[in-house]
């Protein structure tokens, strides 16, 4: 009887680790990659010609969240009001603060789409087709060319 | 959580010792000892549901496991057959759990490298001190299939695997060597005083040595390679090599020092490493409980050095690139205990009479140039870093021998590299004048007092408090 008990014991432990591993599997956790490499490997392979570095209170103004609550941001954007490309990298631990800095990326996507849509095909077709991940701690945004292969480097990445 | 953090050292110790110490409850021993493990217990899994609350589930379901394993292993120990084959599944599911939460995202990429592949693989966090007390189950499994009666009751068996002291960084405590301890031990007032004494040298050592001069290794660590001359990457990595020894020796100290305070005895963990003239020797000094870990339950069972020189070769080949797995997932780790190992064959087969001959202070020179070089390894973030890295220290980088750079490390790191080589040699423990000193009994209060008053200023005013052995 006790070694019933024993070896029911030992099967629910191997059933519970395995329950066990199957939802940490499904968590997502923060990638250790470092911002700058990252970083470094999306901006290669985006169109970034004549696009400026801009600092964390332009990204303030533009898209309406406090970027200095962010460990790490890169944002870059174009001068000419025509040019809709953006790209804007973000890594944080919070993974609530990066929830509601994707929520008002897409309220401005949503918007700017709006204000192009009617005059300027290409480029609402442009924004229609952007990138917008939030994964293990990092969001990637790009509006612009080659998105599938700036979305590529950045899953491979993490 | 961790010793050197104010949270432990103002809250959680004071409450876990007034908690754990006073006898006025118990009615008799068995009860004392009862009680206090149940004690230690819990508060070793609020000790390690501090920093990883989910991953008590983990180490809980562990610990059952075992618990019932070793009772079964006991249970089939007239039959050989039977007692093997669960043994053989108990480390099965060990290893499993531990493979997959270390390994699993290495063994991913490793594939994903050799075969140019993209298989994508949500690799979990490493729960802290899973490799410590994974060992410490596997030992207690083999100790009981080997004889040793097996834990009837489930709070001395979790006590033994969870107990906060040696939980995420060891020294790795093997279970026979604690069983008694767990039915019968004494805190006594010089046990904690000594307990005490221990942990604040300990602390010490961390906070004061390893924290001063491990600032060094990181910022010369961010100059790039491109930017560190050949006389930097050598103060860089003697930083490191004073870092990483006085921060696991200090935390071995403070948890063995946490132990007596709580009626246990700890053996050695480290033993002045760094004045070995040999390999060999470095190994039976550094890490020692990993080490007898090894030998008793690997190197041994494969048949030991009472084997043909091949399979003996094999046998050590084998111990060191698990010692360096262990540490952690890795080509670089893996590369560092193959190094060891390649070495230990060397010195075992070819420079056995040779290093004989050779004046000591060369013999101590040489053994720290390599163990210096293993540090490299250890420490790179890739294979190819440390390549690079040791191509600098020997002058066959592409930047310049000696910079101004240099000579700011040498100058603002110099005068801590000496006093902290010096105690790493061990020259003050065996200074007359410091024997002498050391009977003064005042003067040794007052010293650890001043030790534990600078340790609390600097963890209030600095921020910079890693501690290396956490990632294992």
């Amino acid at each position: 009887m006790k070694k019933f008990f024993l070896r029911l014991g030992e099967a629910l432990c191997v059933l519970a680790l395995a329950a066990f591993i199957i939802f940490v599997s499904s968590q997502d956790k923060i990638s250790t990659t470092p911002f700058k490499e990252l970083a470094k490997a999306v901006a290669s392979e985006c169109d970034l010609k004549e696009l400026k570095k801009r600092d964390k209170l332009e990204l303030k103004d533009k898209l309406s969240f406090d970027a200095a609550a962010f460990d790490n941001v890169i944002y870059y954007s174009s001068d000419s009001v025509m040019d809709v490309r953006e790209l804007l990298i973000i890594f944080s631990e919070d993974k609530q603060s990066l929830k509601n800095a994707e929520e008002k990326i897409a309220a401005y996507v949503s918007e700017k789409q709006q204000l192009f849509e009617d005059y300027a095909p290409k480029e609402s077709e442009l924004i229609s087709s952007h990138v917008l991940i939030n994964k293990k701690g990092y969001i990637l945004f790009y509006i612009g060319q080659d998105k599938e292969k700036a979305a590529s480097a950045f899953s491979q990445k993490l | 959580m961790v010793f050197s953090s104010a949270a432990f050292l103002f809250a959680f110790l004071p409450v876990t010792l007034l908690l754990y110490c006073p006898r006025l409850f118990y009615k008799n021993r068995k009860r004392e000892i009862a009680k206090k493990n149940l004690v230690l217990l819990i508060a070793s899994l609020v000790f390690y549901a501090w920093g990883e609350p989910i991953y008590v589930l983990l180490m809980a379901l562990s610990i059952l496991f075992n618990y019932f394993i070793g009772l079964d292993i006991e249970m089939h120990k007239d039959s050989p057959k039977s007692k093997k084959l669960i043994l053989a599944f108990g480390i099965l599911f060990n290893v499993s759990a531990l493979g997959f939460f270390k390994y699993s995202g290495f063994v991913t990429e490793s594939i994903n490298s050799l075969f140019s592949l993209s298989l994508e693989f949500n690799a979990p966090e490493l729960p802290i001190g899973i490799s410590f007390y994974t060992f410490q189950i596997i030992s207690y499994i083999v100790d009981v299939y080997r004889g040793t009666p097996a834990q009837k009751r489930l709070v001395p068996f979790a006590t033994y695997v969870t107990m906060y002291p040696q939980l995420i960084a060891g020294p790795i405590v093997q279970y026979g060597d604690i069983e008694k301890q767990l039915n019968d031990r004494t805190v006594t007032r010089e046990k904690l005083a000594a307990g005490i004494l221990i942990f604040i040298k300990g602390m010490g050592k961390k906070v004061l040595f390893a924290n001063t001069i491990g600032a060094f290794y990181t910022e010369i660590s961010a100059l790039g390679l491109d930017r560190i001359s050949t006389v930097t990457a050598w103060v860089g990595i003697i930083c490191y090599t004073l870092q990483i020894y006085f921060d696991f020796s200090g935390y071995s100290d403070m948890a063995i020092g946490l132990g007596k305070m709580l009626g246990f005895d700890f053996s050695l963990n480290f033993n002045l490493p760094y004045r070995a003239k040999s390999i060999t020797e470095f190994w039976r000094r550094w890490h020692i409980s990993l080490g007898n870990w090894f030998r008793d339950y690997v190197y041994i069972p494969l048949g030991g050095n009472r084997v043909k020189p091949l399979r003996h070769i094999l046998n050590i080949l084998i111990v060191w690139t698990l010692t360096g797995l262990w540490h952690g997932a890795a080509w670089n780790f893996v590369a560092w205990g193959g190094l060891y190992g390649i070495l230990l064959i060397v010195e075992k087969y070819l420079l056995k009479n040779v290093l004989e001959k050779i004046p000591s202070f060369i013999r101590h020179a040489g053994t720290m140039v390599v163990v210096m070089v293993g540090w490299v390894l250890f420490s790179a973030e890739s294979f190819t870093a440390a390549a690079e890295y040791i191509r600098i220290m020997f002058g066959m980088g592409e930047t310049a021998f000696y910079d101004s750079t240099a000579t700011y490390y040498l100058s603002s790191a110099g005068l801590s590299i000496i006093v902290m080589s010096l105690s790493a040699f061990g020259f003050f423990v065996n200074m007359p004048r410091v024997k002498k000193f050391r009977l003064n009994v005042a003067a040794m209060a007052a010293g650890y007092t001043l030790v534990f008053l600078l340790c609390v200023i600097y963890l209030i005013s600095e921020t910079y408090n890693p501690f290396l052995y956490f990632r294992f």
